[in-house]
């Protein structure tokens, strides 16, 4: 079904609508949850997305119904994996956010912390100035968890060439970040 | 853990971005057939100013050398063809890396020129010449580029001295030439990209009478710091005024011919400043064609037909005491905002509100508090307006008046003739938006990029009268603006 269908089935508050979302983008979400937690938690994680997005839709219409669901559970898994964290259990996203400390700005000099949402807004700023392919490379692993060695399977490259191509977007985003006067 | 707030922003980028990152990356063979930028959205297109300094009867200067200066121009890689590197079914991975450092060293150029001055620094004078440029047009369309402006003034500033400099320097906000030269430079490299995708060419020239003389030193500053090409000829010839046509129209791509083809030196100028900008860029996700309906626009004579093209999404809505706003992102760098005043306000009376002017010199999303996310059905009129502005009164209203004095005009730095002084501002302006632009399945677009949380609430944001726009390039200083009255 359109995504349109599927959006008003929402609108009109019948449930085959999740049916529909959960067919056509249950192996998606279940990917972004699954690349950042364990397996059982991950599938209750997209449930919880569809019922999220059963109590969004209306008002929300979403453009992109895809991404919109995408962002949805990971906010969720992100959620959930910080309450793992506290009973000592976790998954994928401990790697993404060490190697994420590479982004980090040097504080020093700088007076106040950015909030979550301009950090946001100057990230999308950087990512569409880059290359499609750099832009789609940085997304795949910070965004959807992708890992490295399926990153330069999907590229062509060996996983060493790969590694240190993230480490430059990672040094990248940093210095764009210094530039811009950021603290986190 | 400060790295676990970095994963929360990811979280939040825009829908868009997450979306094209959704599948896997094609090899490179394959992916380099996409990588082809389409048609432009919004065509803002060429504008020139000309200023020009008449001298005075009876005062001719002496006949001098015919040297004459060239800018050179900013780097430019062009976003590589992937098609032009094609070897029978391979792409050439090696010239591929290369064309995109060559493109990515540019782009970082025109980043380090736009971190090498802030916004506030031309704050002072965007607040006081925006109104000033585009009042007193009640009902017409009008449109000007402020930075354009503020080139041609900064080179005129270069070749005044006294008064005529120093009433100058005032409007421009800075202290000294050094600063102004320094400002300028970066403010014109930051500006200037033309590499398939953005377009964004800022030129300038000074145009010399045959038999006056002139200082090099000052002419090759022009080229050096504003990038402007010098010419030397016969004024009030038809080779020279056809010269002078061919230079605008080759720096604004033909589209201000309509503009320049009764364009002419009036025999007893002395020395004219010509500056244009051409400027195009791709909405960041396009309008649905088969959306565009016929509507009413109402304009303050009666209705005119127009064409309404529309789109529905989540973004930021702003406000304030007399207007809507909301901006469009473009593609690669830059937006374009959209002010709706309130129903009995005009747009012209919008430019006299300081709480307006404000806001379009704000950054929007991070630096204004009235602003909501919420779900926009935007209805945007199409429209190619075009103006032809005389600035002469404006620039006097904004304290340049010395400059225009016979008596006390200063162009020393320039020329040794006396006499010399500013006689006319003319600016022109053309700006097309329509619909064009991406493939049919990139429909998603975000206003202000937002996208935070869904929203909860929607708002109809319909330019179906007389509104105020604003075109921001990379470094969100007003590169455009203008007044749609007439679609």
């Amino acid at each position: 079904m359109e995504d349109a269908g599927i959006i008003t089935l929402f609108e009109q508050r019948n449930q085959e609508a999740v049916s529909e979302i959960s067919r056509k983008y249950g192996g998606y979400c279940q990917t972004i949850a699954g690349n950042l937690l364990p397996r059982e938690d991950a599938e209750e994680c997209v449930n919880d997305a569809w019922l999220r997005a059963w109590e969004s839709i209306p008002p929300a219409k979403p453009q992109c119904l895809r991404a919109f669901l995408g962002k949805i559970t990971r906010r969720l898994a992100i959620s959930r994996w910080r309450s793992l964290q506290a009973q000592k259990r976790g998954g994928g996203m401990s790697l993404l956010l060490s190697e994420l400390e590479d982004c980090l700005p040097d504080p020093r000099g700088v007076e106040e912390t950015v909030e979550t949402r301009t950090l946001s807004r100057l990230m999308s700023d950087w990512l569409r100035a880059l290359p499609r392919e750099d832009r789609v490379l940085f997304l795949r692993r910070y965004w959807y968890g992708t890992t490295v060695k399926e990153l330069a399977a999907e590229l062509g490259c060996t996983e060493n060439q790969m590694a240190q191509r993230m480490r430059k977007l990672r040094v990248a985003l940093r210095l764009r970040l210094e530039q811009e006067g950021i603290s986190i | 853990m400060k790295s676990e707030k970095l994963y929360d922003a990811i979280t939040e980028v825009e829908e868009p971005l997450v979306e094209e990152a959704a599948a896997p990356l094609e090899k490179r063979k394959k992916k380099a057939l996409r990588l082809r930028w389409v048609s432009a959205i919004a065509a803002v297109l060429a504008l020139a100013i000309l200023l020009t300094a008449v001298l005075r009867p009876g005062r001719e200067g002496s006949l001098t050398a015919y040297a004459l200066e060239s800018p050179v121009y900013p780097a430019t890689a062009p976003y590589p063809d992937v098609s032009a590197l094609m070897n029978g079914e391979n792409v050439d991975q090696s010239k591929l890396e290369q064309e995109y450092e060559a493109w990515e060293h540019a782009r970082w150029q025109r980043v380090a020129a736009k971190n090498s001055y802030s916004a506030a620094e031309l704050r002072h004078y965007l607040q006081a010449a925006i109104p000033a440029y585009l009042g007193g047009h009640e009902g017409e369309n009008a449109a000007c580029s402020p930075l354009n402006l503020y080139l041609a003034l900064a080179m005129l500033a270069e070749t005044t001295e006294g008064e005529s400099r120093a009433q100058l320097l005032s409007l421009l906000g800075t202290q000294d030439m050094d600063s102004l030269r320094s400002l300028c430079e970066n403010l014109f490299a930051a500006n200037y990209v033309d590499d398939g995708a953005d377009k964004s060419l800022l030129a300038a020239a000074i145009w010399l009478r045959e038999e006056m003389d002139y200082k090099t030193e000052t002419l090759q500053r022009l080229a050096q710091s504003y990038y402007a090409a010098s010419f030397r000829g016969p004024m009030g010839s038809e080779d020279y005024d056809a010269q002078l046509r061919e230079w605008i129209n080759a720096q604004t791509g033909n589209r201000l011919t309509e503009q320049t083809k009764s364009l002419a030196f009036d025999p007893r100028t002395v020395l004219a400043l010509t500056t244009t900008v051409d400027f195009t860029a791709h909405w960041y996700a396009a309008f649905e064609p088969e959306r565009t309906e016929d509507a009413d626009f109402h304009a303050g004579k009666g209705d005119l037909p127009c064409k309404m093209m529309r789109m529905d999404d989540t973004g930021s809505y702003y406000w304030g005491r007399q207007f809507g706003a909301v901006d469009l992102q473009f593609k690669e760098n830059g937006s374009m905002r959209f002010l709706l005043p309130d129903e009995g306000v005009s747009p012209e009376a919008l430019l006299r509100d300081p709480e307006a002017i404000s806001f379009l010199l704000s950054s929007g999303y991070d630096d204004w508090e009235q602003k909501k996310s919420l779900i926009i059905h935007l209805g945007l009129p199409k429209f190619d307006v075009s103006s032809q502005l005389s600035l002469e009164q404006s620039l006097k209203e904004l304290g340049i008046t010395a400059a225009f004095d016979p008596e006390t005009a200063d162009f020393s730095p320039l020329t040794d003739s006396e006499g010399v002084f500013l006689s006319q501002v003319k600016h022109g302006v053309r700006v097309a938006v329509d619909e064009e632009g991406v493939t049919a399945s990139a429909v998603t677009m975000l206003i202000g990029a937002g996208a935070a949380m869904p929203p909860d609430e929607e708002v109809d944001f319909t330019l179906d009268r007389p509104f105020l726009f604003a075109i921001y390039g990379m470094d969100n200083l007003p590169l455009f603006v203008g007044i749609v009255n007439q679609p």
